[in-house]
């Protein structure tokens, strides 16, 4: 019986591994790493498999695993990269040909200016789909601290990145709609 | 007639500048992560799931 058990949670876990690469390129910015930090987080879940309370949120579950690792043992110290320009090269290089590629190193290399928090945050709601409530609870926080990390991280990705946009609706209105905010 | 070219709208202007940058910053980050999401998954990741059903048949 045992078996098919394992079938099904092994099946679960390779259609959870494109999510889970995502969340850890995203966070730790670098491949090698986040690819360290998936494989350890499928021996994790493949340990802890029996600790996985039948109907309840899988993919919330392993993606805990996953920033809990990377929070306890990947952020700091040995493994910690902080290449901003080799982050954008090694995880987007695979299609440089694709339009829009340029975009996508700037958006990254502006990602990695967030903080953990913010990123984070971000990442799970706005990238991927994960309820606030969802988020806190991968995050272990409130939900308002959700809502507003992600608030911040989108108002800092403003700033980050903004400028270029702003500049499309012309010098007046951007001097205007500036001074709107500013007085 | 756009926010902006009416006189005392200058908030409208300064929100629909900001939701528009907004909207697009939501787009780039929903395609990079899609990219990231679509890539390969890399060989080594399917040795290590086969590892562990082995050991689990050997038990």
């Amino acid at each position: 019986m045992i078996k098919p058990v394992n079938d099904t949670f092994q099946t679960a876990l390779v259609a959870a591994i494109p999510n889970l690469r995502a969340f850890a390129i995203s966070l730790c910015g670098n491949v090698q790493t986040a690819n360290d930090l998936v494989q350890e987080t499928m021996l994790k879940a493949w340990a802890n498999r029996h600790r996985f309370e039948e109907g309840s949120n899988f993919k919330a579950w392993l993606f805990t695993i996953l920033r809990n690792s990377y929070f306890s043992d990947f952020r700091r110290g040995k493994r910690e990269v902080r290449d901003e320009d080799g982050v954008a090269a090694a995880s987007l290089s695979s299609l440089p040909e694709q339009p829009g590629h340029m975009d996508m190193i700037d958006f990254q290399r502006s990602l990695a200016k967030l903080s953990e928090d913010q990123k984070e945050a971000l990442i799970l709601v706005g990238a991927e789909g994960f309820s606030y409530e969802e988020a806190a609870e991968i995050c272990n926080c409130a939900v308002g601290t959700i809502k507003s990390r992600v608030n911040r991280a989108r108002a800092r990705l403003v700033e980050l990145m903004g400028v270029g946009s702003v500049e499309d609706f012309g010098p007046e209105r951007v001097a205007r709609a500036v001074h709107s905010k500013t007085s | 007639m756009t926010a902006s070219d009416a006189d005392g709208l200058d908030d409208t202007a300064g929100v629909l500048l900001d939701e528009r940058v907004q909207a697009q910053i939501g787009q780039q980050l929903t395609s990079f992560y899609r990219e990231l999401v679509n890539q390969p998954i890399p060989q080594n990741f399917m040795d290590l799931l086969a590892r562990l059903d082995r050991q689990e048949d050997g038990k």
